[in-house]
């Protein structure tokens, strides 16, 4: 017992003891105010650490992990100044993503002019057009080409002539003509002749598609030819398999 | 004997400044404030002893190392804060010297928030709980 208060009597004197040597050290009046509330507060504790380890057992432990939370807290509350690099990175990012946006729009609308104009022209109905770009480097900057065209055309019942579809319209397809779109030319050749394997090849398509025949599939694939300045090698053209084919 | 150094380069440093100030007042105060921080940086050292001093009556008594922690970080923001403040107001600002004590003097008190929370818990825990 007697042991017990002498440690307790000894921690209260080294407190104040403490204490007073910080209101030594402290440099101006302004401070003291606020040093002289934390150090009481220390001086407070000590005095009532008997009832406190008598409440809730180690309170010093309970003390350490508040203090320690709380640095943790500030470090994780100082505001980080991005880097160059990171700024350079999310550029990076935005930049792609921009790119890519802006070649689902650019094949949204291609893909809508070409089925309008193959519509008008050849008077033929077109179920869906898919385009799809590929992008090229050119120096510093990806350039989008046209690398293939997909048209689906419905199942055919009561086929149009295609005679029937007005031919003088030309102007529409001039108008669209200001995309540049950079085709290589190249293939042209070989990829022509992959096409005209497949048109001979009427059931060489997916399940539910052939390829459409020959004639309406030439003419679409003239239009889109010359309106867009698509390789013809890569356009392809497809029907959904019906009775008369 | 350190003390005849630090007034003497006190002393120096005054009768230059005053010797500037009437051509170049942003000389004198830049050697101003260079002599002060020569001074700080050349007693900061010294300090050293002092806490060493009181890690050791810590250490001896016994009290748990986190208060003396808490009472050098005290010290510490304070000697900062006054330093960085004295500098401020012989540049003759004084709003931002005081701007610059009054973030010391939050400081300080964010020191004690732990110590409060702990107290305020043990009185809770002493209220009855039906009460």
């Amino acid at each position: 017992m007697i042991a017990w208060l002498s440690d307790w009597l000894r921690d209260i004197i080294a407190v104040i003891l403490l204490a007073a040597f910080v209101e030594l050290l402290l440099p101006n009046k302004a401070m003291l105010r606020y040093a002289r509330l934390v150090i009481g507060l220390l001086i407070l504790l000590t005095i009532m650490s008997p009832i406190l380890r008598l409440l809730q057992g180690d309170f010093n432990a309970k003390l350490k992990d508040g203090i320690t939370h709380w640095d943790q807290l500030e470090v994780k509350r100082e505001v980080k100044m991005p880097t160059l690099s990171d700024i350079q990175k999310k550029a990076e990012q935005l930049n792609e993503k921009q790119e890519s946006d802006a070649a689902a729009l650019m094949e949204q609308t291609l893909e809508s002019a070409m089925k309008s104009a193959v519509t008008k022209q050849t008077g033929q109905q077109v179920e869906a057009v898919d385009v799809t770009l590929s992008w090229e480097k050119q120096g510093q900057k990806m350039t989008p080409s046209l690398e293939s065209v997909l048209v689906s055309l419905p199942e055919p019942d009561e086929q149009k002539k295609p005679a029937d579809a007005p031919s003088s319209t030309g102007d529409e397809v001039q108008e669209v003509t200001a995309v540049q779109v950079d085709i290589n030319d190249v293939d042209v050749q070989s990829d022509a002749g992959e096409a005209a394997k497949k048109q001979d090849d009427p059931n060489g398509g997916q399940d539910g598609w052939v390829q459409a025949n020959a004639e309406v599939g030439k003419e679409i694939r003239n239009l889109l030819a010359e309106g867009w300045a698509v390789n013809p090698g890569s356009i392809q053209i497809r029907q959904r398999a019906g009775s008369s084919n | 004997m350190e003390i005849i150094q630090i007034v003497g380069l006190g002393l120096i440093a005054t009768i230059l400044i005053i010797v500037v100030r009437e051509q170049k007042p942003l000389f004198a105060f830049l050697l101003a404030a260079f002599t002060g921080l020569f001074i700080f940086i050349f007693l900061i050292g010294k300090i050293d002893s002092v806490i060493t001093v009181l890690e050791d009556l810590a250490d001896r008594s016994g009290i748990p190392s986190i208060y003396l922690k808490t009472i050098l970080k005290i010290i510490g923001i304070a000697y900062i804060v006054e330093f960085g403040a004295q500098i401020v107001r012989d540049a003759g600002q004084e709003s931002i010297a005081s701007r610059i004590e009054f973030a010391g003097k939050v400081l300080i008190l964010v020191m004690a928030v732990p110590i409060i929370s702990v107290i305020v818990e043990t009185v809770m825990g002493l209220l009855p709980a039906g009460g």
